[in-house]
């Protein structure tokens, strides 16, 4: 799952970014808040699952998304 | 647009796959400017993947969210779009509300205006506001495959439109609608026959023996509603014409039918020299062309040709379906009488041209009865002339792509005129074929633009015409003497360049410029009936 993360993000944050590499919206500066909907709407079209409004802006790190997709949020 | 396309016509889209497509840095830039009352960013962000395939990119302006579209800041624009969810306003009546507030946008810019519509339970407006369009959002979004709204999302989204109906929104912008808007459409769609519009092989299975299976009905039934848009069908097929007539004759059940198709080439020749000369004989450029084949090796030779005709591979029914839907050039906006009467006059252009072969100008006018019908400002034309101005690439002289808010103006300019011809003959009416558009700087006249519809050329007309137009421009604005043509060179208005180099011996070796060209004060238009009407400045 990181690495179909780190794909996602690689692909639109416009650089090569690995699995095991920290990359949030604080160290991104690519990573806006339009970004961030566009990262959430294809993190969910590419896995197959639908985030709650609430947790989306919670969604902020590689490692947040991540956690979220592989258990449910604990990071 | 060279490389893969697949993920743009694809039945489900991936915002994944569109964000990997590497912009196109030759692509032309479209400057939109955007007015909204509900995001428009996730729709915006993957709508460059689409354009590109029509050789476009968007720079957006967004204006702030304003559920009064009071237009404080009007953007330069190339294109305007109003992006507009109905559902945040109390029930009244919205489209007319909606009409008064584009005719606004109008007042203040002369760009064409898209306006699409959430949530307005596909209501259309009934005003008639030059180069606006409207759609109901929820009409772009093919039925299945998911939710058009996710209100639960609108707190993070800005929008209620789902991550889908966004995808499907930037497809139905960027592939149909803007290049509709902005680009000329196509003329032709040329037709291959076996596994394509029916499965089987003539040839071996026999009339009888092909099927039309439903999904190559209802490929054949959009086939046949593309040529009542004013689309003209052709075939190149590799089959004996004797079959393929028999064919059409023997299978009451085919939608299409032989009568459709304006020209046609049965026989064994390779298809990029049959479809250079349906080019021919339509008069139309091959870059107009849209070919439809089920061999790739037929596509294959077809785009190395160098013909410039779009190709269009047709793996199964349904796929062709869905990418002759979306495909670029194939909706009609801007609709003319002039489309009703194009395959009738083409089919007339053959007698015609057997006749200018063997006759003298003036018995070739004569015996055609040729009748030239001048109009000078006439608003009724202000359509035409768009439509004219926007798809022409052959004899066009300044490449203005005049929207219907520029014509009016240019109309209404006391410094400004715009001459147009209409033709007719013993064959057929071909309607508004030719437009000449003008201003006086001081005592001179200035031609900005001049444009004649390929299917009037070939009749030994363009001279007497154009000299004519020019010599009721001048009049019309009082100038005198010299006047002069602007041009620019551009990849296929050689005809035009031709035409203005023979008229006035310039070389024309800048890329644009202007030429002088004495205008007559009397045109010989001994053989033709002619007629003229001035219209008083609206």
């Amino acid at each position: 799952m990181r690495e179909k993360v780190a794909e996602i993000l690689s692909t639109l944050l416009g650089r090569e970014i690995a699995p095991g590499e920290e990359c949030s919206m604080e160290s991104e500066r690519a990573w806006d808040s339009m970004k961030h909907i566009e990262i959430i709407l294809t993190v969910e079209e590419e896995t197959g699952v639908s985030f709650e409004a609430e947790e989306i802006p919670k969604l902020t790190s590689m490692a947040r998304i991540v956690a979220r997709l592989e258990d449910g949020g604990r990071e | 647009m060279k490389g893969m396309t697949s993920h743009l016509f694809a039945e489900e889209l991936k915002r994944l796959e569109l964000l990997r497509q590497a912009p196109d840095p030759e692509a032309e830039v479209v400057r939109v400017a955007v007015y909204r009352n509900h995001a428009f960013e996730t729709v915006a962000s993957v709508l460059d993947p689409f354009l590109g395939f029509s050789g476009l990119r968007a720079e957006c302006e967004f204006g702030g969210y304003d559920d009064a579209f009071g237009f404080q800041n009007v953007f330069e624009a190339d294109l305007n779009l109003m992006w507009v969810d109905a559902e945040r306003y109390r029930e009244f009546d919205l489209m007319e509300w909606l009409g008064e507030r584009a005719a606004a946008l109008r007042a203040r810019s002369p760009a064409p205006i898209l306006l699409l519509v959430a949530g307005g339970a596909g209501r259309r407006g009934t005003w008639e506001i030059p180069d606006l369009w409207d759609f109901a959002v929820e009409a772009l979004v093919p039925p299945g495959g998911g939710e058009v709204y996710d209100r639960g999302r609108e707190a993070v989204t800005g929008t209620r439109l789902s991550g889908r109906a966004c995808l499907e929104v930037a497809r139905a912008l960027g592939l149909r609608l803007m290049p509709a808007v902005l680009r000329p459409a196509l003329k032709a769609v040329v037709l291959d026959l076996d596994q394509t519009l029916y499965e089987g092989v003539l040839g071996e299975d026999g009339p009888e023996g092909v099927r039309l299976t439903a999904a190559h009905a209802e490929l054949q039934r959009h086939i046949r509603a593309l040529n009542e848009e004013g689309f003209l069908l052709c075939l190149a097929s590799r089959n004996e014409e004797e079959d393929v007539r028999g064919l059409f004759a023997g299978r009451p059940d085919f939608v299409l039918g032989w009568d459709d198709f304006a020209a046609v080439r049965i026989n064994w020749n390779p298809k990029a020299e049959n479809l250079a000369e349906l080019a021919s004989e339509l008069n139309i450029g091959a870059d107009a062309m849209l070919f439809v084949d089920d061999n790739p090796a037929e596509i294959q030779n077809v785009e190395i040709s160098g013909l410039g005709v779009r190709t269009l591979l047709a793996r199964n029914p349904a796929d062709t379906l869905r990418r002759l839907r979306y495909y670029p050039g194939l909706l009609k906006l801007r609709k003319s009488s002039e489309d009703a009467v194009r395959a009738a006059d083409i089919r007339a252009n053959r007698e015609r041209k057997a006749l200018v072969e063997t006759l003298a100008p003036r018995d070739y006018f004569a015996r055609l009865q040729i009748k030239l019908a001048f109009a000078v400002d006439e608003e009724a034309r202000i359509a035409r002339v768009a439509e004219l101005s926007g798809k022409t690439n052959q004899f066009i002289l300044g490449y203005r792509r005049y929207t219907e808010t520029e014509v009016r103006r240019l109309m209404q300019a006391p410094d400004g005129c715009v001459v147009t011809a209409c033709m007719s003959d013993l064959l057929s009416d071909s309607g508004m074929i030719a437009f000449v558009a003008a201003r006086a700087e001081g005592e001179r006249l200035v031609c900005e633009e001049l444009v004649v519809s390929c299917r009037a050329l070939g009749r030994n007309l363009e001279d007497v015409m154009l000299s004519e137009m020019m010599r009721l421009a001048a009049a019309r604005l009082g100038t005198r003497g010299e006047a002069l043509i602007g041009y620019r060179k551009g990849e296929r208005n050689g005809p035009a360049l031709g035409w203005l180099r023979g008229l006035t011996g310039d070389p024309l070796e800048a890329g644009e410029g202007q030429v002088s060209w004495a205008v007559p004060e009397k045109v010989d238009l001994e053989g033709l009936e002619i007629e003229v009407r001035q219209w008083a400045k609206g």
